[in-house]
């Protein structure tokens, strides 16, 4: 069973890339004016990540970890540079090097989860302190501030997902959690809500109860209570002081029906792409003749809605398997290794994996809102693909050295 | 699992990690079961739905705001005109070809739009904009051989008053790929319409509104079916009305006064405010002609006019102020105590020699007149004199302190500052040789002194109202759509005068004598005492240029007037003046909010 997990890892993530060609080809071959096509970029891009996947998992458990700040400072360099470069579409995420881009921002999920496994394993210092939690929140919210400010929403959320996924395993339990990020949800709630202060009161009630059944230090309770109380009466004053256009931003993500430009409409049209795969799809190449041509990004983000019409309910089953089982076995991996470092390494990347899944996932299906989170392994993307093999790599390698401690 | 490992640091908590595969799992039924719903359940419905029908998101174009007078009377307003638009994706080249041979409109330039890689390729984009009813009709009927192709009714805008202030209202028009470029952000997508110039561009932001969308179903031919069920079309926001300090009257009186055969320009402001009631430059422009798409023809007669009816005259037409600086070079003669108002200098003989130079005057011999006299008849003797005294440098300051050489701040923006030739100007590097007997012609405005009517009527409200120099606005307020109040202006002080009140009574008396006993005996009214001053600009060109600037009551002005007509013999712009000074003061005076606000009591002085 010991190897075939990592042979199965392998094939998974292999499969998944190789669907992903497959797709984009079907998705982007009406496209023309581009010097190279998008599905033999995605290849390079794969071949290559390969590679960098296969070093990845054997390089020595002890250099990962000395690694770790220089990767956190270069990623953190680069973030920096990207906002001083140029603006592509009003947004400044890529850095060119000679012909090919990369988002530094996805490299910082790489960052980070080595960050806060280093962190967290070497000091053995107790999770539930504040000072501790405190550092892991600083360690998250800088890159989040840079990729914020670029802007780009959809990743730094997934930055949140790294964030609780390492902290849950690091031995913090999941209403300890909410606590944590119960002011933010109070932000939300307040947006959505209006500021209906009937409504934040309800959810104060359900904070504070947590609290009195947790029992937190007195100072995270003091801690909470304020930040709590800060929300709640500088929530509004500050949003009133928002410019219109950062308001809709905030609010068409929230509420993407809302979005004048028509993200409502993307979908409507993702709806109808997948609800017109029924249950063995339409066949390869023959989705985009109709609907499915009204689709924006759909080599991105809305990928899994061309699989879901091509290939129809077994095919877009057939991934989700392929998904589950892959997700499964990382957390396998991260319960069942020895050391601490190794365990929250592997948490980190399954926490990646899973956000972007049921994300992405949940946007297509229009159960979640829209928030340009691609699909791993199969969105076009380059910088993303070759995350996606890199935390694999990890994964690899934190299986493959689980004896070493 | 291995065994024989006695260190396990592993920090899970297998309880709370069970929890979360069941949490990962249910949300990954919850998906599967999401999936099965639409795949197989509804699949057919989606299937026939897809088949069937696509969806068109159609942009609904806002009401751009209109612009109105002080009075409310409509200087800009929309009408309903002929779209032709057509969605990129769904639009072939052959229905191009097709659609430029119906329409007259090269298939090459409708091309270009649609097939732009920045355009959202599903929205349909305006390919021609307010086309004749015929054209419409034709397209119309041809729709079912045109798939992808529509007929819009869309707001387009109206001028109602023709060529009514056209200079200043400005005109609409497609944007441009530079200014595409600079306001993807904003929204704006190619083909909308945008203010290029005057008040439709200086208050875009509050005029322009916000488009709406609604979702069309379209069948396999590319004919709309009608809305979406259950997709509602978000309605578009029209923009705000913005009102304008201008009256129409006044406006349409200085229209009428400069004569269609003349260039010209004229300026009347509040002396209290800076608020503009009227400004005028002639020849003017039809500004509907800018909507459509502007014929070639009609295109080079007004850009090979020889008048120049595109140039704004008041802002960007710069002009020596002739007489009209003996204003400022008195002020700064008598501030400086270079002369007291008795003083006599050399006597006037139709000139006087300056060196090896004869420095003429206008009118043969005025002899040796004190201030006042000077200043009534425009003797250039006394200023040549009054000038060499006060030497470039003095000159200059008081020159720049009168407001020339600066932009005014007027809130349309984009005016010529003018020039006021200094020390640093005269740089023999730069070609520019100072030599002494240059002041003498600065000193009666000539020589490379200019100016632009706006400052010169700025200047003139500041001796007006006492030495506050205002900046020129004429935005009154904004209103939006349902009549609410989104803005108001206020009026605001460029400057101070730096001269003393004694100086500036000497230099308003002086200026009610040029109307009383001089050179402006033609501009006096029965019932209001004007103040004002002459000027004669030498044109190396042709003809020279007549100047008048003047302010009324003189003990307590209203309004402040300058104004050139170009080529015209001397004394031309006096009526043209007198007739505005009389339009205003006859008619029942209405406050205008920077008034109110601006400080009537505080800033006017005396």
């Amino acid at each position: 069973m010991e190897t075939h997990l990592s042979r199965t890892l392998v094939i998974v993530s292999i499969l998944l890339s190789v669907i992903g060609i497959i797709v984009i080809y079907s998705a982007t071959r009406d496209e023309t004016g581009l010097g190279t096509s998008r599905y033999m970029l995605q290849s390079m891009w794969f071949v290559a990540g390969i590679g960098v996947m296969y070093i990845t998992s054997v390089l020595p458990i002890r250099f990962l970890q000395a690694m770790t700040i220089p990767v956190f400072v270069v990623v953190m360099i680069l973030l920096v540079a990207v906002l001083a470069s140029e603006t592509v579409k009003g947004s400044s995420r890529w850095i060119r090097l000679g012909f090919i881009g990369i988002q530094p921002s996805e490299l910082a999920k790489i960052a980070v989860i080595m960050a806060l496994a280093q962190y967290l394993s070497q000091l053995r210092t107790n999770i539930h302190r504040p000072s501790v939690m405190a550092t892991c929140g600083v360690i998250v919210a800088l890159p989040v501030f840079l990729i914020l400010s670029q802007p780009d929403l959809g990743t730094s959320i997934v930055f949140g997902a790294i964030f609780c996924g390492v902290l849950l395993w690091a031995g913090l339990s999941v209403l300890q959690l909410l606590l944590m990020v119960s002011p933010l949800i109070g932000v939300v709630i307040g947006v959505v809500s209006g500021f209906d202060w009937v409504i934040w009161s309800v959810f104060i009630l359900i904070v504070a109860g947590i609290m009195y059944l947790k029992w937190p230090p007195r100072f995270v309770t003091i801690f909470l209570t304020v930040t709590h109380l800060a929300v709640g009466l500088g929530a509004e004053p500050l949003w009133d002081s928002l410019h219109d256009y950062q308001q809709q931003r905030v609010e068409t993500f929230l509420n993407p029906q809302v979005d004048p430009k028509g993200a409502g409409y993307q979908i409507i049209q993702s709806k109808i792409a997948i609800g017109s795969g029924g249950l063995m799809g339409r066949g390869f190449l023959q989705g985009s003749q109709t609907s499915l041509a009204f689709l924006p990004e759909q080599h991105t983000d809305f990928i899994f809605s061309v699989i879901a019409e091509e290939f129809g309910f077994a095919g877009s089953m057939a991934v989700l398997v392929l998904y589950y089982v892959f997700i499964l076995i990382g957390i396998y991996i991260a319960m069942n290794v020895k050391s601490r470092y190794q365990c929250l390494l592997a948490a980190g990347c399954v926490s990646v994996f899973v956000f972007h899944v049921i994300m992405n996932v949940g946007m297509a299906v229009g159960v979640l809102p829209i928030a340009g989170v691609p699909l791993p392994f199969l969105s076009y993307g380059g910088s993303f693909l070759m995350t996606s093999l890199i935390l694999c790599g990890l994964l690899l390698n934190v299986w493959r050295h689980r004896f070493d401690y | 699992m291995s065994v024989g490992f006695s260190q396990n640091d592993n920090p899970t908590h297998r309880g709370q990690l069970y929890l979360f595969i069941g949490i990962v799992t249910a949300l990954f039924l919850l998906l599967a079961v999401r999936l099965f719903y639409f795949q197989v359940i509804s699949g057919e419905e989606y299937r026939a739905h897809s088949e069937r029908n696509r969806i068109r998101p159609v942009v609904i174009e806002a009401l751009r705001g209109q612009i109105m007078d002080r009075n409310g009377v409509v200087l800009a307003e929309n009408r309903p005109s002929y779209t032709i638009a057509a969605a990129p994706f769904e639009t072939s080249d052959e229905t191009v070809d097709y659609l430029g041979e119906l329409t007259g409109r090269e298939a090459r330039a409708i091309r270009m739009r649609i097939r732009d890689p920045s355009v959202n390729r599903f929205n349909p984009l305006p390919v021609q904009r307010n086309v004749s009813y015929e054209i419409a009709c034709r397209v119309e009927e041809h729709l079912p051989d045109l798939p992808g192709v529509l007929v819009q009714v869309t707001p387009g805008r109206m001028y109602a008053t023709g060529t009514l202030a056209s200079h200043v209202l400005g005109y609409v028009s497609e944007i441009n790929q530079q200014e595409l470029d600079g306001l993807s952000e904003a929204g704006y997508r190619s083909g909308d319409i945008i203010g290029k110039t005057g008040v439709e561009k200086a208050f875009e932001h509050h005029l322009r509104g916000q488009n709406g969308m609604e979702f069309m179903e379209v069948n396999a031919r590319g004919q709309e079916l009608g809305p979406l069920p259950g997709m509602p079309a978000l309605l578009p926001q029209s923009g705000n009305n913005v009102y304008l300090t201008l009256d129409a009257r006044v406006q349409a009186v200085a229209e009428e006064a400069i004569p269609d055969s003349l260039a010209g320009a004229l300026v009347a402001v509040d002396p209290m405010t800076g608020a503009v009631i009227a400004i005028v430059s002639r020849p003017g422009f039809d500004p509907n002609l800018f909507t459509g798409r502007i014929p070639q023809e009609t295109w080079d007669s007004l850009a090979n006019h020889p008048l120049k009816p595109l140039l704004d005259r008041t802002l960007d037409g710069q002009y020596p102020p002739a007489s009209t600086m003996k204003i400022v070079t008195a002020s700064a003669a008598l501030d400086e105590h270079v002369v007291t108002p008795s003083t006599l200098l050399r006597p006037c003989n139709h000139g006087y020699q300056f060196g090896n130079r004869w420095a003429g005057c206008w009118t043969p011999g005025h002899g040796s007149l004190p201030f006042r006299d000077a200043m009534a008849q425009s003797c250039d003797v006394y200023f040549y004199q009054v000038g060499h005294q006060l030497g470039l440098e003095r000159w200059s300051r008081y020159a720049r302190g009168f407001g020339l050489g600066t932009p005014t701040g007027f809130d349309v923006g984009d005016e010529q500052s003018g020039l006021v030739p200094d020390t640093d100007y005269y740089d023999p590097a730069e070609n520019r040789v100072w030599t002494p007997g240059k002041i003498l012609n600065l000193a009666i405005g000539q020589g490379e002194l200019l100016v632009t009517p706006l400052q010169m009527a700025m200047l003139t409200a500041a001796v007006a109202n006492g030495g506050t120099l205002y900046r020129p606005f004429i935005l009154d307020r904004v209103e939006s759509a349902g009549g609410e109040t989104v803005e108001t202006s206020e009026s605001s002080i460029k400057d101070t005068l730096s001269v003393s009140p004694e100086t500036l009574r000497l230099i308003r008396e002086s200026l009610i004598s040029v109307v009383n006993e001089g050179t402006a005996r033609s501009a006096q009214l029965p019932y209001a005492q004007l103040a004002g001053k002459t000027g004669t600009a030498e044109n190396p060109h042709g003809d020279s240029h007549s100047w008048f600037v003047a302010y009324a009551p003189a003990e307590s002005p209203r309004i402040a007037v300058a104004a050139i007509m170009e080529n015209a013999p001397s004394g031309s712009a006096v009526p043209v003046v007198r007739q505005v000074v009389d339009t205003w003061l006859s008619l029942e005076p209405r406050p205008v909010a920077g008034r109110i606000d601006g400080g009537y009591s505080e800033d006017a002085a005396p």
